[in-house]
């Protein structure tokens, strides 16, 4: 990436301020606002008509909205849509190739198109062929490739000019597990060499493995955009551990109650939920005095809530506040 | 090398193509030369059939693959890709422009190669330096309004209506090149008389080629800009209609009209004519216009302006010229002889004010139609509704001896100037109305 673009290292990557897209009689998307942390890997979530594709083009200056105001790596996508477009990579649900081209061509014109100069785009060619392990496809066509390593083509492709954020509109729709897994490791690698995801799935199980942030949005307003838990920044100051008994004991929230950096979340006779800011070391000896106090203690574990779990929560709780 | 060029280079023309289409061409001339009149020089048999492929190669083939050269993209997937890209609109144009006709260009510059060698065989071959350009200008243009019309169907979401399109434009260049050319070889040599001077023919029609090859270029440009989310001012299309009204009112010089008036009222036929070839060749939907009036409302002029579709550019300047009409035609009898196409310009000089309002009229209903929730067919209901009012309920209305009450649904005919643009006024009135209801249905209640 660049070092020389203008936005500061700890600035968002992307920048959206009062979002509204509009077809006839429906709003596809309410002034939506939100900004998108450098090295982050946002999942895009909400239930089908939502306006996540929407939401995608117009940050991707595809589409045109209505209202608000767009940035990229501090370009303004709605002024200067082609300058953004170095520094964003796209791929679209319905994504095409030329199929009559090998797969070294297609990566050289998109390489080409996206400003890489010439005497570089061999190397970016070899480098992004590398990466998504196509390195021995270079000289088959894109017609003649199955439907997982077209895939990875197409991200090839949204990849090559090493843009600071990549969109991602269903990456995964088609994939078979294996495909899946790779995918998913491909995009913690990309993440891991400091760019950042926006990625939109129904497939909440896969974006529970790379994912650092959740984005909901529900009837084109958004519902909540949050770290998810284990990145939270108190994450140190205040796990959740759920504690499993062997055998029921009714004073159990009792004894939990009191102690140094416990809050009871739930507790039963045979489990609780806890609220723990301590460390490792305190955990242990926690868990010591509840053994040496003669509870039988099956398990005492962090309970990490996964993203399927905090999307329905996150749904259910904009349900109950009515429309 | 442009990126564009250089992907359509690897697609259209690869070693089997550079090598068959010489070897074939080769051959067809081999053939058309040996079997040349005892006598004849072989050369004037075979320049004739090159000159025949190279226009069908470059005016036929190319138009068709620069008007299926975004089309296409659509279809196959890509042309978001594309739009993704960093090219910039001139560098996309000129990259399609040039590489998704390449082989037509291939095959036509081979053929037009040998029109060359073979020229000083045939009497008129030293006009054939003016043919040629003439020839490689009119393709350019014919490919640039392919182009365009392709940009505009991909903005429709339609993958086949761009070749309607350049195959119109393909008919109109034809008809216009026709318009100045003498029929036979020595028609070749007699001047054109343009605004009273004399031009050589060959080099007339080559320079309009040219005009046209730059009208042509600049029109795949700014439909490259609005694809590629590049805001532009309104003002070329209007400028285009005014270009061909200027070139057209030169071959008014010496008769009755003059190029003064013929300029009006070719101005007002053109740029009427260029808002419904905008109105149904653009896509006028319930979002863009939503835009233009987000943008007015803010007080965004120039983002108003910039977001508007094309038609109202041109419908705007065809009022301009139907109000100089009644300075321009003050002193002039309707019964005016020797005009080209009597009742067209008659309309044109009678009742300008009410052409401009029929045409607004016209986009009202298509208006109507594009602003429904689920807009489908907009064309064709406009279409059929026009049918309607001036041919179908004018036509009945007549049959029935009922041609006083005709004249109220279509004014040309019966009503003087005045009265003419009152029907087509509240005839359009009623139309905006009704669009003006629809749209504002469609806007969303919350601000």
């Amino acid at each position: 990436m660049d070092p020389d673009f203008p936005s500061a290292r700890g600035a968002p990557i992307a920048k959206v301020d009062a979002l509204s897209f509009e077809y006839p009689g429906s709003r596809a998307l309410d002034a939506v606002s939100f900004e998108i942390a450098r090295g982050s890997v946002t999942a895009l979530v909400g239930p089908n008509g939502a306006g996540k594709t929407t939401l995608l083009r117009c940050l991707a200056g595809l589409a045109v909205p209505l209202a608000g105001a767009i940035s990229v790596a501090g370009v303004d996508v709605l002024e200067e849509p082609r300058e953004a477009h170095r520094r964003l990579g796209y791929l679209s649900d319905f994504y095409g190739l030329y199929d009559a081209l090998t797969v070294r061509q297609c990566l050289a014109w998109a390489a080409q198109a996206q400003g890489v100069p010439a005497s570089s785009v061999q190397a970016a060619v070899e480098r992004t062929a590398g990466r998504l392990g196509l390195a021995d496809r270079l000289p088959q066509p894109a017609g003649a490739l199955s439907r997982g390593l077209r895939q990875r083509l197409a991200i090839g492709q949204a990849i090559i000019h090493g843009p600071e954020l990549l969109l991602l509109d269903e990456p995964a729709a088609g994939l078979d597990p294996e495909a899946r897994h790779a995918l998913a490791g491909l995009f913690r690698t990309l993440r891991g060499e400091g760019m950042s995801l926006l990625v939109s799935s129904h497939i909440l199980a896969e974006l529970d493995e790379y994912s650092t942030h959740m984005l909901v949005i529900r009837d084109g307003r958004l519902v909540e955009h949050r770290a998810l838990e284990r990145e939270a920044p108190g994450e140190a100051a205040a796990r959740r551990l759920r504690l499993r008994l062997a055998a029921p004991d009714a004073s159990l929230a009792a004894r939990l109650a009191g102690r140094e950096g416990v809050s009871v979340l739930e507790a039963g006779e045979d489990a609780a939920l806890v609220a723990f800011a301590g460390s490792e070391r305190a955990q242990a000896a926690l868990l010591s005095a509840l053994v040496g106090e003669g509870l039988a203690v099956a398990s005492f574990a962090e309970a990490r809530e996964n993203l399927h779990e905090s999307y329905l929560r996150t749904v259910g709780h904009a349900g109950e506040g009515g429309p | 090398m442009n990126p564009e060029l250089r992907r359509n280079l690897w697609l259209e023309l690869g070693w089997h193509r550079r090598i068959a289409a010489p070897a074939v061409l080769l051959l067809v001339f081999g053939l058309v030369g040996a079997n040349a009149d005892p006598g004849e020089d072989w050369r004037a048999a075979v320049h004739p059939v090159a000159l025949v492929i190279a226009i069908a190669s470059l005016f036929l083939w190319g138009t068709r693959e620069a008007a299926a050269a975004v089309v296409d993209e659509v279809r196959s997937r890509t042309w978001d890709l594309q739009r993704l890209s960093a090219l910039g609109p001139w560098d996309m144009t000129w990259g399609k422009l040039v590489g998704a006709t390449v082989f037509p260009w291939y095959v036509g510059g081979l053929c037009l190669a040998v029109v060359a060698f073979t020229a000083p065989a045939v009497h008129w071959g030293s006009r054939s330096g003016w043919m040629i350009l003439a020839i490689v200008a009119g393709a350019v243009a014919l490919h640039g309004a392919g182009l365009a019309s392709s940009l505009l169907a991909a903005r429709r979401h339609e993958a086949a209506a761009g070749r309607p399109g350049a195959m119109g434009m393909v008919v109109l260049l034809l008809f216009a090149l026709w318009s100045v050319s003498v029929p036979g070889e020595k028609g070749l040599h007699v001047p054109v008389e343009w605004y009273g001077r004399l031009f050589d023919r060959m080099g007339f029609v080559a320079s309009t080629a040219l005009a046209f090859a730059a009208w042509g270029a600049l029109g795949a440009y700014r439909a490259m800009c609005r694809e590629l989310q590049v805001r532009t001012l309104p003002w070329a299309w209007p400028a285009f209609g005014i270009f061909v009204a200027a070139w057209a009112a030169g071959f008014a010089h010496g008769q009755t009209l003059g190029p003064g008036r013929a300029f009006v009222a070719g101005g007002l036929l053109a740029t009427l004519g260029l808002t419904y070839v905008a109105l149904f060749g653009d896509a006028t939907t319930f979002s863009s216009v939503r835009l233009v009036f987000t943008r007015a409302a803010a007080g965004q002029w120039r983002r108003a302006l910039e977001e508007l579709p094309l038609w109202p550019s041109t419908l705007l300047a065809a009022a301009v010229f139907a109000a100089a009409a009644p300075f321009a035609f003050a002193d002039v009898s309707f019964a005016i002889e020797g005009l080209r196409w009597p009742y067209v310009e008659r309309v044109a000089a009678h009742a300008p004010l009410a052409l401009v309002l029929m045409a607004a009229r016209d986009c009202a209903i298509l208006c109507f139609f594009a602003f429904s929730a689920r807009p489908r067919r907009v064309e064709a209901a406009t279409v059929l509704y026009l049918v309607l009012l001036d041919w179908v309920i004018p036509g009945l209305l007549g049959a029935v001896g009922l041609s006083a009450l005709a004249g109220w649904v279509l004014p040309f005919d019966t009503l003087d100037g005045p009265r003419a643009a009152i029907v087509m006024a509240v005839q359009a009135g009623l139309a905006a109305w009704l669009a003006a209801w629809r749209f504002r249905r469609g806007v969303h209640p919350r601000p």
